[in-house]
């Protein structure tokens, strides 16, 4: 510890939260502080603009768009924890989504054996990637067509339609909390305890943090990657099934944005493309900063061709704010 | 380097055999592609019995846009480092909707539209800069950023009625000249001077040393920054002129750059670019392009559904990064 606090850090702050990270052993706090910060002080904003917003009605409105994007944030940290960047969320989403409203809706065990089916197709794509030395932008290009053609496929345009079980659960009424906060909470609690509480999840770990180590030491990195891929395609499932939950409605397009926003919120996260680094809590922190921001500038009766380049200054600002706080010296 | 293999018998021949062959595909990696395309072109002349010269032309028209955008998302990734521009869908339209609307349909307006339309990709070009090399932040987030603060320019603009292109610039974008497409020929010039620009000149032996090994170029003495900096100003110098063209061809719309997203991505690594950069190839440009486009022109031949387009082109990427696979992992 001792030689740690010799390195040339620079500036005291640096120092104390490295060694605040280190006593704390993996808890990574700094992550989901920043974007938590973030949304508290736009909500605390929006209450004193509406106190609505802290009502249970207020918080259910504002939150029940984030809950697929939080999910799909937390499939896409599997990814990126491994050092890999899934280019195919959004419309492996848009897949799942048209799985659960058309085919689920019609027949529950075709659907649920075709969800199934996705979550194995999608652990054998990180295996392949890693069996064949692939990089995954670039395959999971190639696959995320392969998603939008099979959805399209299923759905070929926007329709209304979700199992009615789904809809049930989705205007449920749990007490204290609105139902999508509990279920931004479930996603994140639920990606923890598979990234950090299962062997499983140690393995993507390790492998995302030092490859060459985690190879050296007999450890297979085509194993590691179909776990982290097949987590990543079941929290990518659960994504479409809350998507369907809100909409209900079968639209393949609704979701393409998930790529990109789920990368953009793993980052915001306090995670590093380079893997091994991740927050589960701080990858939903920043699917739900999306959603605030929106909510935000919508009762500041900002227009709403603003609302699309505040997202982007959201995103430099708090990643500006880890960089300045983490001292790191290069990006 | 398999010819050296100290190997006896029947092995050592199909060593030498592959490796002949992983040395030719070394030299010339847009070879994948090109044999892809021509048994597409092949196959459309055999089978559909269409004019293999039209299909030719209509191809080289179509394509040229995504050729042109393709050079410069070519040469960001060419520098590695996980240099990419996520910002040309955005520039694209950007550009195209500033450059009509300030030509305002006359043709002696042409010059000053075409300037304000490459100044406004100009300007997104250097916010990314700043985001990227200032701020820090990495690429993907950064361009993603910029194309978010691009994309709530677009929404204001598009609100003021859409103007059509120019009558003269119109004829440029979709007419013929000796009996090529005047696109292709513009294309052809500037995928000739970037050729030559990256494997002939100073500049190009800048961007594979920095693509190939960042730490090294830099401890060489060589510009780090200025060469990725000029490669992100020139990918949204090309975004702007192709999109400013397209537009002129198709109509301005809000979703213009849209579909060039992933297919700029897609254009670079199916010609056989490293995506991890340091080895790229401009006539690869080409032979994916021609590829991709040929199975967007069988798909509408064959009168099949939209939904087997995307599953064939997905499918196709991903089959030849599979067999092009393993020796990437060079780096």
């Amino acid at each position: 510890m001792t030689a740690t606090r010799m390195q040339p850090t620079g500036g005291r702050l640096g120092t104390l939260t490295r060694d605040i990270r280190r006593g704390l052993q993996g808890i990574d706090l700094i992550g989901p502080t920043l974007p938590i910060a973030a949304i508290v002080g736009m909500y605390v904003w929006l209450g004193t603009l509406n106190p609505n917003a802290f009502s249970y009605v207020g918080l259910d409105l504002i939150l029940g768009s984030a809950v697929p994007l939080a999910f799909a944030a937390v499939a896409q940290s599997f990814i990126i924890t491994l050092g890999d960047i899934d280019l195919g969320v959004g419309y492996f989403v848009g897949l799942t989504n048209a799985i659960v409203a058309i085919i689920l809706t019609d027949d529950p065990l075709v659907g649920l054996l075709c969800l199934v089916g996705v979550v194995i197709v999608y652990a054998a794509q990180g295996a392949l990637i890693s069996a064949r030395g692939l990089h995954s932008i670039t395959f999971t290009l190639g696959s995320s067509f392969v998603w939008l053609g099979i959805a399209r496929y299923i759905a070929p345009t926007p329709k209304a339609s979700a199992p009615g079980w789904l809809g049930t659960f989705f205007s449920f009424r749990p007490p204290l909390l609105p139902l999508p906060v509990w279920l931004i909470l479930a996603g994140a609690a639920g990606g923890y305890l598979v990234m950090f509480r299962t062997r499983a999840g140690l393995l993507v770990r390790s492998a995302g943090s030092n490859q060459e180590a985690f190879v050296a030491n007999g450890g297979s990195i085509v194993k590691a990657r179909a776990y982290g891929y097949g987590f990543a395609g079941l929290f990518g499932v659960l994504s479409g099934l809350a998507l369907t939950g809100v909409t209900r409605s079968a639209d393949v397009t609704a979701s393409a944005d998930y790529t990109l926003l789920s990368v953009a919120a793993v980052i915001l996260g306090g995670a590093s493309f380079s893997g091994g680094k991740i927050s589960m809590f701080g990858a939903v922190a920043g699917a739900v900063v999306f959603s605030a921001i929106s909510a935000l500038m919508t009762q500041l009766n900002i227009q709403s061709s603003l609302q699309v380049g505040a997202r982007g200054l959201a995103l430099v600002l708090v990643i500006a704010a880890r960089l300045l706080l983490t001292n790191r010296r290069s990006g | 380097m398999s010819a050296t293999h100290p190997r006896a018998g029947a092995s050592a021949v199909t060593t030498d055999w592959r490796g002949r062959l992983a040395a030719a595909t070394e030299k010339a990696p847009w070879i994948w592609a090109g044999l892809g395309a021509t048994g597409l072109w092949v196959g459309l002349g055999v089978v559909a019995g269409r004019g293999m010269l039209d299909t030719m032309e209509a191809t080289l028209q179509v394509g040229s846009f995504l050729v042109l955008v393709g050079i410069g998302q070519l040469l960001v990734i060419s520098t590695g480092n996980g240099n990419i521009d996520l910002s040309i869908p955005s520039v694209m339209t950007l550009s195209s909707l500033v450059a009509l609307s300030t030509a305002d349909g006359a043709d002696d307006r042409i010059i000053i539209g075409l300037l304000a339309g490459l100044g406004a990709g100009l300007a997104v070009g250097i916010v990314n800069v700043f985001i990227i090399f200032v701020l820090r932040i990495p690429p993907i987030v950064a361009t993603l950023a910029s194309g978010l603060f691009a994309q709530s320019a677009i929404l204001r603009r598009a609100t003021s009625s859409t103007v059509a292109a120019p009558p003269r610039l119109r004829e440029f974008a979709s007419g013929d000249f000796v009996g090529l497409p005047k696109m292709a020929l513009l294309t052809l010039g500037f995928s000739v001077l970037a050729a030559v620009v990256l494997h002939r000149g100073v500049f190009g032996r800048h961007v594979f040393a920095l693509g190939q090994n960042k730490a090294a170029t830099s401890r060489a003495g060589l510009p780090t920054t200025r060469t990725a900096a000029i490669c992100f100003l020139l990918s949204s110098q090309f975004a702007a002129l192709s999109g400013i063209l397209l537009a002129s061809y198709t109509g301005p719309t809000i979703s213009l750059g849209t579909p060039y997203l992933l297919t700029s991505i897609a254009v670079v690594v199916l010609g056989g670019s490293l995506i991890s950069g340091g080895r790229s190839t401009v006539a690869g440009l080409w032979t994916a392009m021609v590829m991709l486009n040929l199975i967007v022109t069988l798909v509408f031949v064959m009168q099949w559904n939209v939904a087997i387009r995307d599953i064939f082109q997905g499918l196709v990427i991903m089959g030849v990064l599979t067999a092009a696979g393993g020796k990437q992992r060079v780096a």
